[in-house]
């Protein structure tokens, strides 16, 4: 089932040429050795430190266009991937594939359930960065920038990072999986001041 | 007697699987917002099967209707150059340029009984690089009447083509190609636990002329 769903993928890639470029020759082995596609676990209790212990265990792992899995080696398994290929197999998360699990979320969009998503479930969930901004899906709200606690997000039209804590001088300290070349990290953000970025929350948390 | 009856309980779902399937695979008489399907204007090499035009609309942007539009779409958006609403069998789209052309802003809808600010269920930016988005921006937030997912992509064509086809079961769905811009196309091939969704794509010149066909197998990302 793996394999067949990774020969599809990449058959697709080789196909749609205009969308690769000269990124298609390269894969790594990362998610067809390591990744899995177990159902979630429906949780009943999410706290907002739970979800945070969630992301942290993705702290230092790598980036993946359209990816959803990662291990807890604390290094990137798969470097120097080619940036938005979905098809190169590699360790990591995109922003919103990483949201969508730290978030606990449902593929169902109108389902506002927590679901518990191994580390290397390989899921990045329907929405993009784009779609937490304005709000998509049963889970997720708009709010405020000044509303803003942690494990609430900061998305724009294509990024989205996770409030892990807000600092005295009004920055914030964001957890997000970055990029290729950054991989996933905590880092200190002044998105809450660009008029870029908007402010999202998942809702029904425990606390 | 048992085994009797047990072909007959299997014979009638056999029918009613066959006669669902043949159901959901009818060609639409009509477009998403109720108005009649009708083929394109030239035949297309390759196609076969019902074809189905879709409706595009090129609206300037600075028109009170080009407003409204990037208004629901985009709040405090300035297009640059105009704006592409397509109407299909599965859903509505608009497409436009952000300022400078660094990226393109889409916003897509199944439900167009609403108003426009409510009707969106998804949006959609690409960064441009070259003047070529890199991904076809997936969109998969959005249900049909029915419940059933339906999928936007956008589709960069080659300069030359005129059309883009996209095969949907039962029939083909023709996208003229317009402005330069990349064409939004929809598809219910959409497979949620992947989040992924294939479009079986032909391009074809003005006069119905194949350029070339593909599948464009399409991820959320990013």
């Amino acid at each position: 089932m793996l394999v067949s769903r990774t020969l599809l993928v990449t058959f697709g890639l080789a196909l749609s040429v205009g969308w690769v470029g000269s990124a298609a020759a390269y894969h790594t082995r990362f998610v067809a050795d390591n990744c899995n596609y177990a159902a979630p676990t429906p949780t009943s209790v999410i706290t907002r430190d739970g979800s945070a212990a969630v992301a942290l265990r993705a702290r230092y792992e790598g980036y993946q266009w359209a990816g959803g899995c990662w291990n807890d080696n604390d290094r990137d398994d798969s470097p120097g991937d080619p940036t938005t290929d979905a098809g190169t197999g590699g360790e990591g998360g995109d922003c919103s594939g990483f949201a969508f699990k730290v978030w606990r979320e449902s593929l169902d969009t109108s389902d506002s359930s927590f679901q518990q998503w191994g580390m290397l479930r390989y899921v990045h969930g329907p929405y993009t960065a784009a779609a937490f901004k304005a709000g998509s899906g049963a889970p997720n709200v708009t709010v405020s920038k000044s509303a803003l606690i942690k494990m609430d997000a900061l998305a724009s039209d294509g990024h989205i990072g996770l409030v892990y804590a807000v600092n005295p001088d009004g920055t914030d300290q964001i957890i997000e999986a970055k990029g290729e070349a950054y991989g996933t990290n905590i880092w200190t953000r002044t998105y809450r001041g660009s008029s870029s970025y908007s402010g999202v929350r998942r809702t029904g948390w425990s606390s | 007697m048992i085994e009797a009856r047990r072909g007959l309980y299997v014979g009638a779902a056999l029918a009613l699987v066959v006669g669902c399937t043949r159901d959901s695979t009818a060609a639409p008489s009509t477009l998403i917002d109720g108005s009649p399907a009708r083929p394109p204007p030239v035949v297309l090499e390759g196609v076969e099967g019902r074809r189905v035009a879709t409706r595009v609309r090129v609206v300037a942007a600075g028109s009170r209707d080009g407003r409204s539009l990037r208004a629901s779409c985009v709040p405090g958006a300035a297009p640059d150059g105009p704006i592409v609403e397509r109407t299909g069998v599965a859903g509505v789209s608009v497409t436009f340029f952000d300022p400078g052309r660094h990226g393109v802003h889409a916003c897509d809808a199944t439900d167009v009984g609403r108003s426009r600010a409510e009707r969106w269920c998804a949006h959609a930016f690409g960064r441009l690089s070259g003047a070529r988005l890199r991904d076809p921006r997936l969109t998969i937030t959005c249900r049909g009447a029915e419940g059933d997912l339906v999928g936007f992509a956008w589709v960069q064509p080659s300069t030359t083509a005129a059309y883009v086809v996209v095969q949907q079961p039962g029939y083909a769905e023709v996208y003229p190609a317009s402005e330069s811009m990349p064409v939004r196309v929809a598809t219910t091939d959409v497979d949620l636990a992947s989040s992924h969704a294939t479009f079986a794509i032909s391009e074809h010149a003005m006069d119905g002329r194949r350029l070339r066909s593909y599948d464009l197998e399409a991820q959320v990302a990013g």
